[in-house]
C-alpha cells in the first residue's frame, strides 16, 4: 500500500530492475518479514517461560501449547465441543442472515420506517450487546439457544446495518435510469436494489463471522455444558494453561481462515464490477 | 431562422407546447424551463444547445416523463406524456450503466418491461451489440470498457426497445475530443440505419450542427427558446462537412447567441468585468 510515509520509497523503487537476488527478495519479503517477527515473538515467549519469569501454570510455553493442540485433535471430547460450537455458529448465522437482511432491506428501502427506527437502531448498535449474555442465559438456559440468541443479537445487527447502508448507497442515477425504462417498483427492488446492496451483505458476512466467534466464546464462558468456550473454562479452572491457549489458538485460526476466505469470495464476486 | 409558432405539423413525433418545468430547491420553488415550444418531426434529428443552467436537460427529463411539467402540453406520437413510457428512451450522460450487470445484461434491462421471452430478449441484445460494434463484449462489465464503449452500450440500451423518440442527454460530454468525434459519426450512422427520431441536448455547438436537422438555442435561467436554426446539409453527412464555410458560419452565429447569454447571466467570466446581474 502506498502511504505518504513510504511514498518516496515506492517512487524510488522500479518494479523490475536490480539483480536477480534483489528481485527475489522483493517478492518474498512480504512473507519473510512477518514470519520473522512471529518467530522472534515466540522465542521471547518461550524464553520467558523457560527461565521461569512467569509461572508455567498460568502461561504455558509455545512448545507446550503446540503439543497440546496435537493432543486435542486426537481427543473425541474436543470434537464434541467443536461440533456444538459449530452448530451454534451455523444456526446463529443463518437466523442472523434471514432476519438482518430482511430488516435491513425494509429499513433501507422505506424512509419513514428508517426515520421511526433510527434512534433505536443506533442506540442498540452503540450498546455492547455481549453484556446481555447473563440475561439470555436466564431466559434460554445454558444450552445452545442462549448462544444462538447472542449471535443473532450481534451479527443480526451487522447484517441489518450493512444491508441498509447498501440500499442507501444506490446512486439516484440508477433509480432514474430504471424508472426511465418503465420497470415496476418491485423490479427496481429486485434488479437494482438487491444487486447494489449485495456486496455490502458479503462484507456483513465477513464482519459477522468475527463477531459471532466472540459471541460464542463469551456466552459459553459464562455458562455452558459443551463448546469451545466450555473447554476454555474447564482448562482455566484446572490450571491447564497449555490447553487454554491451545483452544484459543484453534478459535483464532478458524477466525483468520474465515476472514481470508470471505475476502477472497468478496474479491471474486466484485471482480470487474466496480 | 425558423419562426416560432408555426402551424402544428401532423407528422410530429414530439410536440411541446408552452412547456414549463419547475422544481423545489430547499423551500423555494424555482422555474427551470419557461414556456418552451419545440417540435420534432418523424425521422428528424433536433438538438438543443444553450449555456449551463438553461434547463435543457430538465426539459429532456420532462419529455421522458421523469420530471412532471408545471404547465403546457407534451405530446409524443399523438399521446400526452404522463410518466416514463416505452415510446421514449434516454441515453444518459454517464454512470447510468449498472456496474453489476454485464454489457449484454445492461442492454437487456431495457427489455424487461416488455412482454418478451428470454430468447426474444437475447436475440435483440445480440442485434444491438452488433449494431454498436461490441459483439465481443457481451460478457464484459461496464467498468472494463473505455468511456466511448460505455456510451455505445448506453446507446444500444436506449435503442433496444425500439423507442419512437430517442432522447440524448449530453451523451458524449465526458469523452475526450477524439472519441467524441468517432462517437458522433457512429451516432449518425446508427440513427440513419434505424430511422431514429431524436432530440439531443448538448453543450457542443459543432456537435449539434453536425448531427442535427435543426438546432434550438436555449437561453438561461429559466430556460426559454432564443432561436432556432435549420442545418443546411443533406444526409448522409461526412466528417468534412465541419470544414464547410456554412458550417463554420452557423457555428459562430449560434456561439454569439450563447455567449451573450453567458455575459448576461454571469459576472466577470474569463476575467472580463461585466455589469452585475440585476434581474430581467
Amino acid at each position: 500500500m502506498t502511504t505518504l510515509s513510504n511514498l518516496d520509497q515506492v517512487l524510488a523503487m522500479p518494479a523490475d530492475t536490480g539483480s536477480r537476488s534483489a528481485r527475489m527478495w522483493r517478492k518474498s519479503e512480504r512473507y519473510v518479514l512477518p514470519l520473522l517477527a512471529l518467530v522472534v515473538l515466540l522465542a521471547a515467549w518461550q524464553a520467558i517461560v523457560d527461565f521461569k519469569v512467569v509461572n508455567p501454570l498460568f502461561i504455558a510455553a509455545p512448545t507446550a501449547i503446540a503439543a497440546e493442540i496435537v493432543k486435542l485433535f486426537g481427543q473425541s471430547v474436543f470434537w464434541v465441543d467443536m461440533k456444538v460450537s459449530g452448530e451454534e455458529l451455523v444456526i446463529g448465522l443463518g437466523i442472523s442472515i434471514v432476519l438482518g437482511i430482511t430488516g435491513g432491506l425494509i429499513y433501507g428501502w422505506y424512509p419513514k420506517i428508517r426515520m421511526a427506527l433510527e434512534p433505536i437502531i443506533n442506540g442498540w448498535n452503540a450498546m455492547p450487546q455481549i453484556a446481555l449474555v447473563p440475561v439470555l442465559i436466564l431466559l434460554l438456559g445454558i444450552g445452545i439457544w442462549s448462544k444462538v440468541a447472542m449471535i443473532v443479537l450481534t451479527c443480526g445487527t451487522t447484517f441489518w446495518l450493512n444491508t441498509a447502508a447498501g440500499i442507501e448507497s444506490i446512486s439516484k442515477n440508477y433509480i432514474r435510469t430504471a424508472k426511465s425504462f418503465c420497470v415496476t417498483d418491485l423490479q427496481i427492488f429486485r434488479w437494482v436494489a438487491l444487486p447494489a446492496a449485495f456486496p455490502y451483505m458479503l462484507s456483513a458476512l465477513r464482519i459477522g463471522l468475527g463477531r459471532a466467534l466472540i459471541a460464542i466464546v463469551v456466552a459459553e464462558l459464562y455458562g455452558s455444558q459443551f463448546g469451545i468456550g466450555h473447554l476454555l473454562t474447564v482448562a482455566a479452572n484446572n490450571y491447564q494453561s497449555s490447553q487454554e491457549f491451545a483452544a484459543l489458538i484453534v478459535i483464532t485460526a478458524f477466525g483468520i481462515i474465515c476472514n481470508i476466505g470471505m475476502r477472497k469470495v468478496e474479491k471474486w464476486y466484485n471482480a470487474g464490477k466496480q | 431562422m425558423v419562426q416560432r409558432g408555426e402551424a402544428v405539423n401532423s407528422a410530429s413525433k414530439l410536440i411541446a407546447r408552452s412547456v414549463s418545468v419547475g422544481y423545489h430547491n430547499q423551500k423555494r420553488w424555482l422555474l427551470a424551463v419557461d414556456r418552451v415550444s419545440v417540435e420534432v418531426s418523424n425521422h428528424e434529428f433536433v438538438s438543443i444547445v444553450g449555456p449551463s443552467g438553461s434547463g435543457k436537460s430538465t426539459f429532456l427529463m420532462a419529455i421522458d416523463g421523469l420530471v412532471p411539467v408545471a404547465g403546457g402540453e407534451l405530446i409524443v406520437d399523438g399521446v400526452a406524456v404522463n410518466g416514463p413510457g416505452r415510446d421514449r428512451a434516454v441515453v444518459f450522460q454517464e454512470a447510468s450503466l449498472f456496474p453489476w450487470r454485464t454489457v449484454g445484461a445492461n442492454i437487456e434491462f431495457a427489455l424487461l418491461a416488455n412482454q418478451l421471452s428470454k430468447v426474444e430478449r437475447n436475440s435483440r441484445v445480440v442485434e444491438l451489440l452488433s449494431l454498436v460494434g461490441l459483439s465481443e463484449f457481451a460478457k464484459a462489465y461496464p467498468s472494463q470498457l473505455s468511456g466511448g464503449m460505455q456510451q455505445r452500450v448506453n446507446l444500444a440500451r436506449a435503442l433496444a426497445a425500439n423507442p419512437k423518440l430517442l432522447l440524448l442527454d449530453e451523451p458524449f460530454a465526458s469523452l475526450d475530443a477524439q472519441t467524441r468525434e468517432v462517437m458522433q459519426e457512429e451516432l449518425l450512422r446508427i440513427c440513419s440505419a434505424e430511422h431514429t427520431t431524436a432530440l439531443l441536448v448538448t453543450h457542443q455547438i459543432d456537435e449539434a450542427i453536425y448531427l442535427s436537422d435543426r438546432v434550438v438555442v436555449f437561453g438561461a435561467r429559466p430556460g426559454h427558446v432564443l432561436a432556432e436554426f435549420k442545418v443546411p446539409f443533406d444526409r448522409p453527412r461526412r466528417a468534412e462537412v465541419r470544414q464547410d464555410p456554412q458550417f463554420i458560419e452557423l457555428n459562430q452565429e449560434i456561439w454569439k447567441i450563447v455567449r451573450a447569454e453567458y455575459d448576461r447571466t454571469t459576472v466577470g467570466t474569463l476575467g472580463q468585468v461585466s455589469e452585475p446581474v440585476t434581474g430581467n
